[in-house]
């Protein structure tokens, strides 16, 4: 790669404030991860003038940059999925390490989130340019169309506005630009169908020699659900990572996969070369990362990026409602709190920041909502984890973190009563779960004196047997889970922290319940000693009818601001605009009215696709001087070659 | 005698061979210094030195498209095809050695000596080969691309020289060919490598099956070596081999328009202290029998040896084990790490480092856990 391709302009705070006084901008977007680059891609292919502002700096960028992320995962003690992300008082992030316990009536205010509980919740987001997409797992399933439904056919939750159907055209361009690597005809299952003759970018990754093991030991299993009989059959992950580009996508033109950015002189980053730890960090950035979109709207030359800029305010127009401007604290080093707050104007704003930040930046602007809903319905991913060890090597730790799971319990009139699940057959050991590797080489010398030769292959032998399933399990909305802002809370540049009240109701318990229940039947067909273990003084512990479980976050944060078909009913609407402020936009898994049984990224991708196009038919109403659909056309091809 | 060096089939099948194990000949040493580096250290030089030796290996591999094209297969087992280190490349003016050795401001001169631009024409050395010279040690040159077969008294003057032999070759061969309505591109077009199984790895393979793709293929690989017409950057911004370790003598990088000698990029540090003291062409014999850096040093070859029959098996047909040798390449890093971070014993200012002495047999058939467990 060129040094010309290395870069990405950046703006300083008064030369944005300049240009927005000048009207310079179409949009301001705050954020800038996966939904923002998104965003700025699709506006400025199309000739519109875009601000970016990001609370983090900008250094990963550069190839150095990147590397020092690196360096800081290996040199961390602890492997958590923000491990190489740097702290920055004055755009903190939350970290799973900061989780413990919860004292009934008792907020934890230890890490960035405040929990107020009654459980703690340890899922995180990443600030940091590219966002979460930095640590994501890539993992990039599309929602099942029941799903987009489920109080009309299951009595559960909350209806989308819109449809599978709706969105299907721009799930193909979410994966398009993330670059997915997955096989047609091992995808369309339980009602998921594509446009006729549709391949995805790349042939899908290979399926990891545990996962043939698994597959030998369960395929053929069968479960009664309410009736139905669920047949258990191992199937691989669609991923955000690259692998063999397909010569037969986009009608035979093939796809070239966009490798490592920023590396001055340096080819990385083509294909996944199986490392296995692509969350926190894929070190040849063959996982997709939300940069990559970013680089490529920077290269139109109508993006202005502003690093180190956090929103602090949104501003509100008393005469109709609309947005005035928006008010941010630039820092200009994450070692001192020195800050200048300035006002930013365009003709639309983008919140893009994620579910929990987006919700935080309007209450903490303390603007009325007609539906006060803004911050209610907070969702995530609720994850089982069920751990044991096969009687023969499975190769584990070799692969990516997982290439196949289940999808045999995410479908069905089982809904009704328990919450549907996908399962996870993780390469990576019982890492999640216990901390191994590391775990078993401390107990190897603290419990049973092992050293040297001796201990190296007593890790290989604990090692390589491990097998750890995840059972990601769908929460449903329900108003009582909440992100709140409390003027007790601040961080270092005054700005008001997030506050989590979370709590799991019985039809997710339920769900988590029979996941186990499955993971036994698993483990006994796989002859595989389990070493489940749910202790009362685990932070994620509850009770179901007398038995101990436990759960983790999935990091899939939603809801927050959920699309309705009202003003009474959800906070924006199917293009996710807020129905009380016309030239608002909150974009992201914070639309989300239910979130299935699949990683958000897609699907949220797929909503800024949906956005993007409502944005620039809007603008063009303005008049706007635009290119024309030709050029779009060009400008969106030219960017994915 | 004829100017030209290519006169028959043979001929071209002889210098295409040559090309091959030329190319793989700037693997090891560029490999060992790159290893040699401390992790997380250096990050300028290592990616400086990886960015060549993964170009060196697309070189190897556009060779070995041309010479299955012309329907004869590469042998990477052949039992004198990875050179006894230290041994001599072409070069410019001075005959040189390349080393396997750590990463120093020595190792960096011979990398560019390996680098250096041809100057093309040798005005006064008309009454041998084109591109060639007579050098005093010509016997000392064990590498079958420094001699054109038939003048063994004269060796090359640089790699490129060397290939516009063998591309004027291929369009006299071609030429005379299609005087008789026949083609010299007999080869099956399925063992063409080509990029759905080769990637990252300096640029794009391109499939051979005529004339012009042979050219462009042998273009390429001067091209990317010396530079277009000794340019810094090529047409597509890419910096050829010499500028960019010339960089890490002047510590500081290249932008387009710079003139030679005089980078006005980024600045940095090349810190050859975080490097370890990798002893030079370590031999299996300067290990002791029964230490670990023995066993380590055998598991590296061995593994080495396997992997080149592997990739000689792609090169006939067997394209999908390319995939599986992804891992081949990091059980390499792997054993040439556990070398290079231990002292030999008895000689604790030095360290192992793999020796690349292989004999040449097909070891595919070799038991992979047999490797592994010698390294446990």
């Amino acid at each position: 790669m060129s040094e010309e391709n290395s870069t990405m302009k950046q703006v300083t705070p008064d030369s944005a404030v300049q240009n927005s006084a000048n009207r310079k901008y179409d949009a301001v977007i705050i954020g800038s991860g996966i939904s923002g680059a998104i965003t700025a891609k699709e506006l400025t292919a199309k000739g519109l003038n875009v601000l970016m502002l990001e609370a983090a700096p900008a250094k990963d960028m550069s190839y150095k940059g990147f590397k020092s992320y690196l360096s800081n995962y290996y040199a961390n003690a602890s492997k958590d999925n923000n491990s190489p992300y740097p702290d920055n008082p004055n755009a903190r992030m939350p970290r799973s390490t900061d989780v413990s316990k919860l004292k009934p009536g008792v907020a934890d205010t230890k890490g960035y989130m405040v929990q107020n509980g009654p459980l703690a919740l340890d899922s995180t987001y990443t600030r940091v340019t590219g966002g979460t997409t930095m640590h994501w797992e890539a993992k990039i399933l599309r929602m099942l169309p029941d799903d987009f439904s489920i109080k009309t056919k299951y009595g559960v939750g909350l209806d989308w506005p819109i449809s599978y159907d709706d969105l299907m055209p721009f799930y193909q361009m979410a994966e398009r630009e993330i670059g997915v690597s997955a096989d047609v005809e091992e995808q369309g299952f339980y009602g998921i169908k594509y446009e006729p003759g549709y391949v995805y970018p790349m042939y899908g990754l290979p399926p990891s020699y545990l996962d043939k093991v698994v597959a030998q030991g369960i395929d053929g299993t069968e479960f009664v659900l309410s009736g139905e009989t669920h047949t258990v059959k191992v199937r691989p992950f669609p991923q955000g990572r690259n692998g063999i580009p397909n010569e037969r996508y986009n009608k035979g033109q093939g796809f070239t996969p966009v490798g490592a950015l920023s590396t001055y002189q340096v080819e990385h980053g083509g294909r996944c070369q199986g490392n296995n730890n692509c969350v926190p960090i894929c070190p040849v950035q063959a996982k997709y990362d939300a940069r990559k979109t970013l680089v490529a709207a920077a290269k139109t030359g109508r993006l202005d990026f502003l690093p180190q800029a956090v929103a602090s305010k949104v501003v509100v127009n008393e005469r109709d409602n609309s947005i005035q401007h928006i008010e941010f604290k630039h820092y200009s080093s994450t070692s001192s709190t020195e800050h200048t707050v300035h006002q930013i104007h365009g003709k639309i704003f983008v919140l893009a920041t994620n579910a929990i930040e987006n919700a935080r930046l309007m209450l903490a602007s303390k603007l009325p909502s007609s539906s006060g809903l803004i911050g209610k319905n907070l969702m995530d991913h609720t994850y089982l984890l069920a751990w044991g060890l096969l009687p023969e090597a499975a190769g584990t730790m070799r692969g990516t973190k997982c290439t196949s799971g289940i999808a045999d319990f995410r479908h069905g009139e089982g809904r009704k009563s328990q919450a549907p699940f996908g399962v996870d057959i993780h390469n990576d050991g019982w890492g999640w779960a216990t901390g191994s590797p590391f775990a078993d080489i401390e107990s190897l010398v603290d419990e049973e004196n092992k050293f040297g030769r001796e201990m190296r292959q007593s890790v290989v032998d604990r090692i390589s047997n491990q097998l750890l399933f995840a059972f990601m399990v769908e929460q449903t909305a329900d108003e009582s889970n909440s992100v709140t802002v409390d003027e007790e809370y601040l961080d270092a540049l005054g700005n008001q922290r997030p506050v989590i009240h979370y709590q799991l109701s019985d039809y997710s318990k339920a769900g988590i319940a029979y996941s186990r229940h499955t993971s036994k039947v698993f483990f006994q067909r796989l002859g595989a000693k389990d070493f489940s273990s749910y202790s009362s003084l685990d932070y994620g512990h509850f009770q179901y009818e007398g038995e101990d479980y436990y759960f983790r976050g999935g990091n899939h944060f939603s809801g927050t601001h959920i699309m309705g078909t009202c003003a009474k009913n959800s906070v924006v609407d199917e293009n996710q605009k807020s129905w009380d402020h016309n030239n608002l936009y909150l974009i992201g898994s914070g639309s989300m009215p239910s979130i299935g049984t699949s990683n958000t990224t897609l699907t949220l991708a797929a909503l800024c696709y949906k956005t993007s196009k409502h944005i620039i038919e809007a603008l063009n109403q303005y008049s706007v001087g635009v290119v024309s659909d030709s050029d779009y056309k060009i400008a969106k091809g030219a960017s994915n070659e | 005698m004829s100017d030209r060096i290519i006169n028959d089939i043979s001929d071209l099948y002889h210098m295409l061979d040559a090309a091959i194990q030329l190319e793989h000949a700037t693997i090891p040493p560029y490999l060992t210094a790159l290893y040699s580096i401390h992790p997380e250290t250096n990050i300028e030089a290592s990616a400086a030195i990886r960015a060549v030796l993964v170009e060196e290996m697309l070189h190897m591999t556009l060779s070995a498209n041309v010479l299955n094209a012309v329907g004869k297969h590469p042998d990477l087992t052949a039992s004198d095809f990875v050179p006894d280190f230290p041994t001599r490349l072409p070069d410019g003016e001075t005959d040189f050695m390349v080393s396997i050795d750590k990463f120093s401001p020595e190792t960096l001169e011979t990398f560019l000596k390996i680098e250096r631009p041809s100057k093309t024409q040798v005005e006064d050395n008309k009454m041998g080969p084109r591109g060639c010279i007579v050098r005093n040690n010509n016997a000392a040159f064990q590498l079958k691309a420094i001699s054109p077969k038939r003048a063994q008294e004269y060796s090359f003057y640089s790699i490129g020289d060397f290939y516009e032999a063998i591309i004027e070759g291929v369009e006299y061969l071609e030429a005379q060919a299609n005087q008789n309505g026949s083609t010299i591109f007999t080869g099956d077009p399925s063992l063409q490598v080509s990029s759905k199984y080769y990637y990252s790895g300096g640029g794009h393979v391109i499939e051979v099956t005529d004339k012009a793709s042979a050219i462009q293929a042998l273009s390429l690989i001067i091209e990317q070596g010396e530079g277009h017409g000794h340019a810094i950057f090529d047409s597509e911004g890419e910096i050829s081999h010499y500028y960019r370790f010339e960089q890490l003598k002047l510590g500081q990088f290249y932008k387009l328009g710079d003139e030679p000698s005089k980078p006005s990029g980024e600045k940095f540090e090349v810190d050859f202290e975080k490097v370890y003291p990798i002893k030079c062409n370590p031999k299996m014999a300067d290990y002791p029998k029964d230490s670990q850096i023995f066993a380590a040093a055998k598991a590296f070859n061995l593994n080495y040896q396997q992997f080149l029959s592997m990739v000689n098996k792609a090169f006939r047909g067997e394209q999908d084990l390319l995939l599986g040798a992804v891992c081949g390449m990091f059980r390499l890093k792997e054993h040439a790490s556990q070398l290079i971070r231990n002292p030999i014993p008895n000689e604790p200012r030095s360290h192992g480092g793999p020796t690349f002495e292989v004999t040449g047999q097909d070891t595919t058939q070799i038991d992979d856990d047999r490797c592994i467990a010698e390294t446990v």
